[in-house]
């Protein structure tokens, strides 16, 4: 490989002066890696003119350090060796960049996560370790050249994608702090899940009762731009300048609509409905509740046979068939991932004898038993006689908890059967209820005085594993091992009840595949740091709120969605935000214009330019800077080596090889991995 | 380090709120600053005033653990890192005024009062947590070997009085440990409440056990363990497959005076039976409760506490970041017990409803 000039800021033949600062983070690091080992190889290394241990180099006395070494020595490299660069590479890129130095002639290299934490009890090999990691990492230095930060203009308008309650409280929350908000929902009404519930835990409030007024506020709001009926088709673009096309599916039902519900009667297309949790039907043409919010009707446009009738039949004329699907392209420069989950139903030939048509309930069609404008009025009703059930068995942690099926914890459905039984002792009181449960899981200050009075309402808890369901007769036998009895349990009940959590939406891959957003293993959406940047994803200027990144109760929910308007705010807030320079560029030179790099860019962060070469006009591949996120995809496609990521060079990336493998190559794995 | 560093935030540390004025968005806030005697714009924290100072008391950061000079910063990591003088200790001997090259000492300095403008203003000043010496059976204080968890949590700390060693307060290496769950919580008699990040808190402390000593004897003993948050469950059911043991019982605990060792009663329910269990340490899961600070900000701004203690916020759905007062605003543990993630949301919360007061240059009010 050719040796490249050795450059400090960007000057030509200067002498290279590496200083090395290894951290222990308190005993994270060096509990396990020998730091006065590593800093003594390190000041053996080449260029190396100081290195030094630090406590906690992020502290105030290890920046001051480097900072007055770097003037002392006039070091025009530096590597710190300590945790995640993600974690800490912004704060040492600043005291370079205070200290006069090119932020990007500063290498991070992870000895912790990478090394410490992982080989714990080995003091040697990791110590080793490190030390290899730190000669990589002076070795990759010595290539490196300063960079320029961009500036890209930012569009001061958000997106928020799914209209449930957490979408609705994003979107009121920026639309509020003066800002256009576009609200994106799939179905043609507001709302989302918590549509379908009917009180909520704790102080019973009806949920319509916080719902309701947010919709309204949302449909009303000047700065709210409300698109039912629509999906997401495409997002590209970047961090400030987003460009979404949304695909709005036509209601086909105009504004005119006064709900006077004719259409729905000459409709000859019947389906089970959505919003009763199939446990009534509804026709081709219907609003799916009288509270429905917008108060139009929709047509099923998949049901729907084009009879024309319901256009016969509507007094106003609100009715058109014929209309279209749209697409709606906007710009925006932030974006909310709103979308929700989806309630578990158990699957063919589960334990407890759940086929939707036995007197075996979810938790979700209990909601709409017990709710006024539910199927039955409000009445909890068994399906096989229509009558009240004498005793109502609930049991929790169904399908979670659960390694086989979901091994989360779905946090909301203990205080939610507390709820529902609270509400059925508090309309039947003749009626017993129990509650099969394995911990009773409560996370606020006032559940657990909710849950006490559960229990003096006679609701009874027993810490118990249901085995199986079975019908026995017109009842159903509830099967369980009593943990405080050490034995096995049978009881015959009219109703049983199943908690059931919650699990990712069937539309979050493709939103994850546009938008580039990680899940995590239980498939809800990942947040960029679990306890220090919970409402943003991985991926600059997409937050995420409710639950979607876990599942939580509807106050949760609003305050993750108020907690990622803030973030989404903090960055609408200015014309202009600050990109790092690691990008890539191409010598149009060296481009045959094969386009590779065009089709694989995920960010469609390249564009091709017409060029003169030879006298004719060709196409040239060309980085656009402000779309590029440095992902190096078009480096590794590139067949004429015509690109280069900066910061991330060929020669950068090979000199770290070398060193890598310098010493006992037969005795290591090199692993190439993510910029981590 | 971030809200240190950032151009838009000043921090006023050392400092309290004495009064509140005016109307959301325009709020007059007294403060009365309190003398570092130190010098703030001189000190660097380089730590010589700590290497001469003649005086040694016990160091509350480290939960009384370590003792700590009369000069002191609270800990190695503070924002701002710079030292202060605790007046009441300091015997004025003169010897860090010697010691400091850049005379940023200055036992002169009195307590300092300023007015702040604000339109809003955002309560986040924490809670409390409970004392368990007001539970006799579990013999804390007097037992050395029996600690709360937060004083579990400085001997884990790297930083902590043993650095990081995880020995017990006699000094003895810790290879077997007993975490004891709801101390005071969930109870009729103290706090009725659960404040529900003391489960997983134990959780976490136990893995840094086996991590420090591999093959170390955890158990956790509880009520109903609360793993109901992101990741919870399946960290709880991975600590169990390592060796974690978990039982659910509330035990007693009866001390060995001579080997200083706690020995842990408990109905063990494989066993079947009472069973004694030796071990190094015993760590009581303390909950969380109001706190003095709070009470005090509480009387000042006028604002409304729950029947438990904490702040009342405005609704317990749609209003969980504010307060009944327009314009104040609440985050974090002085609402009630969470955990870090759920106090940073509230946090940002917070800051959206902020945000959105100060974002019109004015506001209406009805006639």
């Amino acid at each position: 490989m050719e040796q490249a000039e050795n450059n400090g800021n960007g000057d030509e033949g200067e002498q290279l002066r590496i200083g090395v600062y290894i951290c222990h983070c308190g005993l994270n690091i060096a509990q396990t890696v020998d730091c006065a080992r590593v800093c003594g190889y390190a000041a053996t290394l080449p260029d190396v003119v100081v290195a030094k241990e630090n406590m906690y180099s992020c502290a105030d006395p290890g920046q001051i350090q480097i900072k007055s070494d770097i003037e002392e020595f006039a070091l025009n490299r530096v590597v710190v060796a300590a945790c995640s660069v993600k974690m800490h590479g912004p704060t040492f890129m600043t005291v370079c960049e205070e200290a006069g130095l090119n932020p990007y002639l500063f290498q991070m290299v992870n000895i912790r996560e990478h090394c410490s934490w992982v080989h714990m009890g080995d003091r040697e090999a990791a110590t080793v370790k490190a030390m290899d990691q730190v000669r990589m990492a002076v070795a990759g230095v010595t290539h490196a050249r300063a960079l320029d930060n961009r500036v890209v203009k930012v569009t001061r308008r958000a997106l928020v994608i799914g209209g449930g309650v957490t979408g609705l409280q994003a979107a009121v929350d920026m639309a509020d702090a003066g800002y256009d908000v576009y609200l994106v929902e799939k179905t043609h009404y507001l709302g989302g899940l918590s549509n379908q519930l009917h009180r909520m835990f704790d102080h019973m409030e009806q949920v319509s009762c916080v719902v309701t007024p947010l919709i309204m506020r949302a449909l009303n709001h000047p700065r709210i731009t409300v698109f039912t009926g629509t999906e997401v088709e495409e997002v590209t673009g970047y961090v400030g300048n987003f460009n979404v096309r949304l695909k709005v599916r036509p209601r086909l039902v105009g504004e005119a609509c006064d709900c006077c519900g004719a259409c729905s009667e000459v409709c000859p297309v019947e389906a089970p409905s959505e919003f009763q949790a199939g446990m009534a039907t509804r026709k081709a043409i219907y609003l799916p509740d009288s509270q429905a919010l917008p108060n139009v009707y929709c047509v099923d446009e998949d049901l729907c046979n084009d009879c024309g009738r319901c256009e016969d039949v509507c007094h106003v004329f609100a009715i058109d068939l014929s209309d279209a699907a749209r697409i709606e392209p906007i710009e925006v420069g932030t974006i909310v991932l709103a979308i929700g989950a989806k309630p578990y139903v158990p699957g063919e030939g589960n334990r407890w004898s759940y086929d939707g048509a036995s007197d075996v309930f979810t938790s979700l069609e209990v909601e709409r038993l017990l709710s006024s404008a539910g199927p039955t009025g409000g009445e909890l009703l068994r399906r096989s006689n229509g009558q009240v059930p004498e005793q109502v068995a609930f049991v929790q942690c169904v399908g979670s908890r659960d390694p086989d099926e979901n091994p989360w914890c779905s946090r909301i459905c203990c205080l939610n059967t507390i709820k529902q039984a609270c509400q059925v002792k508090a309309r039947y009181p003749e009626v017993k209820v129990s509650v099969y449960h394995g911990d009773i899981r409560l996370y606020k200050k006032e559940h657990e005085d909710f849950y006490r009075l559960a229990r003096d309402q006679g609701i009874v808890f027993m810490r118990s594993h249901v085995e199986e369901v079975a019908p026995r007769g017109d009842r159903l036998e509830v099967r369980a091992i009593d943990e405080l009895l050490d034995g096995p349990t049978a009881q015959e009940v009219g109703m049983v009840v199943l908690a059931c959590g919650l699990t990712r939406t069937d539309d979050a891959q493709k939103l994850q595949d546009m938008l580039k957003v990680p899940s995590s293993a239980d498939g809800f959406l990942l947040e960029a740091h679990p306890k220090l940047r919970p409402l943003e994803t991985a991926i600059d200027g997409v937050m995420l709120a409710g639950t979607c990144q876990f599942p939580k109760d509807i106050g949760d929910c609003m305050l993750q969605a108020s907690g990622a308007a803030a973030k989404c705010m903090g960055m609408l807030s200015k014309d202009s935000i600050e990109l790092d320079g690691i990008i890539s560029s191409i010598e149009q030179d060296l481009c045959n214009g094969c386009m590779v790099c065009v089709k694989k860019c995920p960010f469609g962060a390249v564009t091709t330019d017409e060029v003169e070469v030879e006298g004719k006009m060709k196409k040239r591949a060309r980085v656009i800077e402000a779309s590029c996120k440095g992902c190096g995809v078009c480096v590794a496609r590139c067949k004429q080596g015509a690109i280069q990521a900066h910061g991330f060079t060929d020669e950068q990336i090979f000199a770290q090889i070398d060193a890598a493998l310098e010493e006992d190559p037969g005795g290591r794995i090199l692993a190439l991995v993510c910029h981590w | 380090m971030e809200s240190a560093k950032h151009r838009n935030i000043e921090l006023v540390t050392n400092a309290q709120v004495t009064s509140v004025e005016g109307e959301p968005g325009n709020f007059r806030v007294g403060l009365l600053h309190q003398p570092w005697y130190v010098d703030t714009d001189r000190c660097t924290g380089c730590g010589a005033c700590i290497d001469v100072c003649p005086v040694s008391v016990p160091h509350e950061w480290e939960m009384d653990l370590k003792p700590r000079k009369a000069i002191y910063a609270l800990f190695p990591q503070a924002a701002p890192l710079k030292y202060v003088i605790d007046r009441e200790r300091c015997i004025e001997c003169g010897l860090c005024m010697q010691a400091c090259g850049l005379d940023a000492i200055d036992l002169s300095q009195e307590p300092g009062e300023s007015v702040v403008e604000t339109g809003a203003i955002v309560v986040a000043t924490g809670a409390g947590v409970f004392d368990p010496s007001a539970i006799p059976e579990y013999g804390y204080p007097e037992h050395e070997n029996v600690v709360t968890n937060m004083e579990f949590e400085r001997i884990c700390n790297a930083s902590g009085p043993t650095e990081g060693e995880l020995v017990r307060p006699d000094g003895k290496a810790i290879h077997s440990v007993v975490f004891v769950q709801c101390v005071g919580s969930r109870d009729l008699e103290y706090n009725v409440w659960c404040s529900f990040y003391c489960c997983m808190a134990s959780v976490k402390g136990g893995r840094l056990v086996m991590e420090h000593a591999p093959g170390a004897d955890v158990t956790v003993f509880f009520n109903d363990l609360r793993a109901c948050g992101k990741g919870f469950e399946e960290l709880y059911r991975r600590s169990i497959d390592e060796g974690m043991r978990f039982i659910r019982s509330m035990p007693s605990i009866r001390y060995d005076h001579e080997t200083n060792d706690p020995i842990v009663i408990y109905e063990d329910p494989e066993v079947g039976g009472t069973v004694e269990k030796r071990v190094d340490l015993v760590v009581l899961a303390c909950g969380m409760q109001g706190s003095e600070g709070t009470r005090s900000i509480r009387r000042i701004l006028g604002l409304e506490r729950d029947t438990y203690g904490f702040l009342s916020e405005e609704h317990p759905v749609d209003g969980l970041a504010e307060t009944g007062r327009p314009g104040i605003y609440l985050a974090g543990t002085c609402q009630g017990p969470k955990d870090i993630p759920d106090s940073a949301t509230q946090g940002s919360a917070a800051a959206a409803k902020v945000g959105i007061l100060l974002s019109r240059g004015e506001r209406w009010l009805p006639r």
